[in-house]
This record gives structure tokens, C-alpha cells and sequence, in this order.
């Protein structure tokens, strides 16, 4: 099947709910639509100060630590409150209409 | 320059969005060499941790991992709380609040507290809309790091990062008072006036308009009037001399020692006549002059000893604080002083409990009780919102007085051997209101060193025996050698406690290549 999705940010978004049965499937992207194989991160001007490029180091090594630590375990976590799961109905279709605009 | 970031720029980073990280981040990290702040909006947390939570959730769904939301909002939460951690909150105010004409209700509220910020201020963006409709306010991370910034020159006092530290208590606290309402003689000064008299160790402290003010209503307090001399220095600011004019004494004026800046004490008992009400020191720069020894003159004399204290405060002689030690301490609060409000202010101290009444009393017009003036006073009070700001100052002052005390021992000990240095005197703590040094051709070296980005100062040019508004009292050039020789050497460096060791060295540098 054809499924219309919006390229946002590296990601892929259907523009219509979708079930699907496995998480990761593989799909054909015509070869004119893509600009890059690899997505490169823009490159900065200039080389940073070093002092710059140690701090910029620390955060990206800090971030990563959080990242790649094992999830908390769910059952330990508070549930979603009500309002949570609002909040992010209302932020899903804030992006719909953004999406669309 | 101050940096507010939009969202998209977070979540670049926090994500990672890995077509956008390495120019955000980098142009983040490079904020901060630059010392630029780097601010987020309060009123974006929602936006932020929503998206956020939607981004993660997407990328480990991607990868093949089964997660529940709730975990997801843990680590949604731990990268923001990690990645705010150094930034600047941008309180969301009323302002930004009616903004629902606006075609984009959030942007438009970015827009408008960055305003807040000055017209040198940017919104990091890759919002392309955005810049086309802000194309002098939002900046893109690839054009930050592509602009051409000069080298930062060095504050001389820096006012703006000790706001940072106390922002979130800063902004309680003028709150609080704007809801109140009590904005003359609120709670807020009654709590200022407790903390000081503790720290100060007397039994009366009384806020007041400013550090002028104090030492008109002490000389008031006093009853010093017309006809009667007080003794003061004519190397300091104005304020000293011309307060004891305006309550319609004579200033007389005793020549300081070299060393210190102080008042020489061998000299004052010569000044000493009959019309002799008042002896007023000057703690210069942030040290002290001999207090026991000035007392006990004082004493066999049957004077008053009223310490301007005004850049002195938090220091201390044989383990008394500066202000705690004479008839009446005055000081001020001016912002550059080491207690510094964000406007005019200062206190009075006493152990004097007549004392301490006639100088409320002065404060409010002559009268404590409302309608009944039994002296004639002044508009003198210190304004609540000013109390609620050094209230939100206050807990930091401690450790404030000892960076001062670390940094002008290290500027001391690197350009002992390069130029004249302020000693500390035996049994005396400094505060370095003002690290200052003598030289001979100051300005040609405040001329290099400005060259170089490093702000200096002179305090005092002149002495105020040349100054013709004390040209009645008949004084010349040569009649205060001492004070003469120091208002054409001295330059004062810039000092203030977040001075770093680079920042020092920098400036030391300088000076030595200078000389």
C-alpha cells in the first residue's frame, strides 16, 4: 500500500493513523527525493575554542549518558495522570495543525 | 549579548535530531565562551517536555524498543532537567500572556520577552517563518557560529552575574512586594533590618534612602548644626564633606596616610577646637582606619565617631564588623558597593537606643508616630522593593566577602612587585569596594589597559579641598600632601567577587606590561 508521510526533522510521519504489526519495517524512498544517504550534521563556520569545543563535548557525553541509561523500570514509575495524557492529545494535535498549516 | 533559545533548538540537542545537533550545540557551547546567556523561556516548559516525550517515544519505537510513555516522560525529563541546568530561566510575565489574535500564539510570546532582553538580544531559531518575520531578532545557530565577535572586554563591577544566582529568589521577592502592597516601610525592611543588626552585631539598624542620607540624619541625630566642625578627609567621595555642609557645619579636613587611603589618626587631634562636634571617618575602599585609636581620641575629646562605611561593609578590625565599632556606622547600598540594591539605599547601626529613635525618627520626617513631628526630618526611608532585593542578595553576602578578601590577595601578591599595592592592615579584613593601585603615569597605563578591554577607574581625582564648592573654607594645594599625591596616582582595577583567576591574570598582564 501507499501511505503519504511527512519527512519533520529526520523523522517519518504518516499523515493518517496507522496500525502497524512490527515496529521497524522497511520502506522505498524514490532515489530523486533524497539528498543525502547519510544525514550529516550541518557543519559549524569555524573550528570552536577549544574551551568552546570541551564544553560542547561535556554536554553531547552528559546527554548521551541519560540517553543510553537502562529505562526505569515502569512499575516504579508513577502512572500518566489524567491530565498528562490531555496535554499530550492536545500536543499531537497541535502538531497536526501545525503539520497542516 | 543575551541568547533565548526556541524550542526546536532544545529538542535539536536533547533529542538528538542529528541533521541539526552539532550547530545548535556548538553554537550553545559557544555562548558560553563568549559569555553570552543563554536563556529559556518558563513558558515554554510544557511545549518542551511534550515534544520531547513525542520525539523519544518515536525514536525508540523505531529502534525496535517496547516503551511505556511513563518511561519515556522519566528521560524526557531527566535530559531537560540536565540540559537547563546551566541556562537562564526568562520569567514568562502578564505581557506575553494575550497573544491569541496572534497567528502563532507561542512565537509571539517568544518575540515579546526577548524584547525584554534589549535590542542586542536573539532568539536562536531554525524556525524559517520566524526569521522572516524577525529577521533583526532570530538568529539561526549556522549564523551565530559564523559571526565575528571581538575579545570580551572585562566588567569593571559586574552587576549581572550575582543576578543570576539569585534570580528565581530575586523575582519572589519583587512579586511579593508588587502583591503586598506595603511598598513604604513594608515587612521586607523590618526583615532587612533584623539580618543586618545580627551580622552587624549591634542593637539598631535603620534603613535608609541612601548612603548620603545616613550620615545627614546621624549628623542630625547628632545635633550637629551651624557653627560646629566635624573632622573628615578630603581624599573620598563627596558625600562625606558635604552632608556635614548641609546640616550647616564646617567640614574640617585631616589629611589621610599613604598606605591605607585612611585618615591619618596621628593627625586629628591637631584638627581638634572647641567647635569640634564629630569625627567621620572614611573605611576607604573597603578597609577600615584605626578605630580604637580614633575612639579613644574621641573619648578624651567628648566626641562623636560616626564611620562612613559606605564601601567598607562586611569588613571587619580585630573581629568586629565594619559599621558595629563607633557612635553611629552608616553605609551604603549603592549598587556598585559590596552590598549593593538595584537603586539608592544605605543604614545606620548603634547601640544607642536615644540615638536610634532620633534617626527613625529623621528618616520619616521628624516623627515616628503619623501626624506628630517633634524634629525636623527628612523623606528619608528605604524603599521596600530595594529591601526585598538585597533580602534576596543576602544569603550569598557571606561568601561574596570572602571571594573579595581571595581576590585582592591575588591581585596583591602578582603586582606587589609591579606597582603600589593596598596592604591589609594588621587586625583588618578587606572587601575591596575598589582593588586600587598607584602609579605614576596613570594614564597612559589606563589608556593601555583600555586598549586591552579592561575597564579602570579613579577615585578621586580631586581632593575636595579643590573642589569649589569647599573653596570658602580656604584650604590650598600642599595643605593635605598625602591625600594631594594620592588623587593623582591612584587607578582602580576591575574587582568585583566573580572575577576569575584568567580574568585577573589577564589584567595583571596588562598592568605589568604597562609599566
Amino acid at each position: 500500500m501507499n501511505v503519504q508521510v511527512i519527512w519533520e526533522n529526520g523523522v517519518f510521519r504518516p499523515t493518517l493513523p496507522l496500525a502497524l504489526k512490527h515496529p521497524v519495517i522497511t520502506i522505498q524512498i524514490p532515489d530523486e527525493e533524497v539528498i543525502a544517504h547519510r544525514i550529516e550534521a550541518v557543519p559549524s563556520a569555524r573550528p570552536l575554542p577549544p574551551e568552546a569545543e570541551a564544553y560542547a563535548r561535556a554536554l553531547e557525553e552528559r546527554l548521551d549518558r541519560i540517553r543510553n541509561a537502562p529505562l526505569p523500570d515502569d512499575t516504579d514509575l508513577p502512572p500518566l495522570t489524567q491530565k498528562q495524557r490531555e496535554r499530550m492529545e492536545a500536543f499531537a494535535l497541535r502538531d497536526e495543525l501545525r503539520a497542516g498549516r | 549579548m543575551d541568547v533565548l533559545l526556541d524550542v526546536n533548538i532544545v529538542l535539536d540537542v536533547c533529542v538528538p535530531r542529528p541533521a541539526y545537533l552539532a550547530a545548535a550545540r556548538d553554537a550553545i557551547a559557544l555562548c558560553r565562551y563568549h559569555s553570552d546567556r543563554v536563556w529559556i523561556y518558563t513558558g515554554s516548559v510544557q511545549t518542551l517536555e511534550y515534544n520531547l516525550i513525542n520525539e523519544l517515544k518515536r525514536g525508540l519505537v523505531q529502534q525496535g524498543i517496547q516503551v511505556s510513555t511513563r518511561q519515556v516522560v522519566a528521560r524526557a525529563r531527566a535530559l531537560l532537567q540536565d540540559f537547563c541546568s546551566d541556562k537562564h530561566w526568562l520569567a514568562a510575565l502578564a505581557g506575553e500572556g494575550d497573544v491569541f489574535d496572534s497567528e502563532d500564539p507561542e512565537d509571539e510570546q517568544l518575540i515579546r520577552a526577548l524584547a525584554r532582553l534589549g535590542p542586542d538580544a536573539r532568539l536562536l531559531s531554525r524556525d524559517g517563518p520566524l526569521a522572516e518575520c524577525y529577521p533583526e531578532r532570530v538568529l539561526s545557530p549556522a549564523a551565530y557560529l559564523a559571526m565575528d565577535r571581538p575579545r570580551r572586554a572585562l566588567e569593571f563591577i559586574d552587576l549581572k552575574t550575582p543576578q543570576d544566582a539569585i534570580r528565581a529568589d530575586l523575582e519572589h521577592g519583587i512579586h511579593r512586594v508588587l502583591h503586598h502592597g506595603q511598598y513604604i516601610l513594608g515587612p521586607e525592611i523590618a526583615e532587612l533590618e533584623a539580618a543586618l543588626t545580627a551580622y552587624v552585631g549591634v542593637k539598631h539598624c535603620i534603613t535608609v534612602a541612601s548612603g548620603t542620607d545616613s550620615l545627614e540624619i546621624a549628623l542630625r541625630a547628632l545635633g550637629v548644626g551651624p557653627g560646629d566642625e566635624v573632622i573628615t578627609v578630603p581624599f573620598t567621595w563627596i558625600s562625606s564633606a558635604e552632608v556635614i555642609g548641609l546640616v550647616g557645619a564646617t567640614p574640617v579636613f585631616v589629611d589621610i596616610e599613604p598606605e591605607s587611603f585612611n585618615i591619618d589618626v596621628a593627625k586629628i587631634e591637631a584638627a581638634i577646637t572647641p567647635r569640634t562636634k564629630a569625627i567621620l571617618p572614611v573605611s576607604l575602599f573597603g578597609q577600615m582606619p584605626d578605630y580604637a585609636a580614633i575612639n579613644a581620641i574621641a573619648v578624651r575629646h567628648g566626641l562623636a565617631v560616626i564611620e562612613d562605611g559606605a564601601q567598607s561593609f562586611g569588613a571587619t578590625q580585630q573581629g568586629r564588623r565594619s559599621c558595629g565599632v563607633t557612635t553611629i556606622g552608616s553605609t551604603s547600598f549603592f549598587p556598585a558597593k559590596p552590598l549593593g540594591c538595584y537603586g539608592d539605599g544605605g543604614a545606620l547601626f548603634t547601640d544607642d537606643d536615644g540615638l536610634a529613635e532620633r534617626m527613625r525618627a529623621i528618616r520619616t520626617h521628624g516623627g515616628i508616630r503619623r501626624h506628630h513631628h517633634p524634629l525636623l526630618g527628612m523623606n528619608g526611608r528605604f524603599d521596600t522593593l530595594q529591601a526585598a532585593i538585597l533580602l534576596a542578595k543576602w544569603p550569598h553576602f557571606a561568601g561574596e566577602v570572602e571571594a573579595r578578601n581571595r581576590i585582592g590577595a591575588r591581585y596583591t601578591e602578582q603586582l606587589q612587585d609591579v606597582c603600589g599595592t593596598p596592604p591589609v592592615l594588621p587586625g583588618n579584613t578587606h572587601v575591596y569596594a575598589q582593588y586600587t593601585i598607584r602609579v605614576t603615569e596613570r594614564e597612559r597605563v589606563a589608556e593601555a589597559l583600555k586598549a586591552q578591554g579592561i575597564p579602570t577607574a579613579v577615585y578621586y581625582p580631586k581632593c575636595l579641598h579643590e573642589q569649589p564648592v569647599f573653596a570658602a573654607l580656604g584650604y590650598r594645594w600642599g595643605d593635605f600632601p598625602e591625600a594631594e599625591r594620592a588623587s593623582r596616582e591612584v587607578l582602580s582595577l576591575p574587582m568585583h567577587p566573580w572575577l576569575t583567576k584568567r580574568e585577573q591574570e589577564r589584567v595583571v598582564e596588562c598592568v605589568a606590561r604597562a609599566l
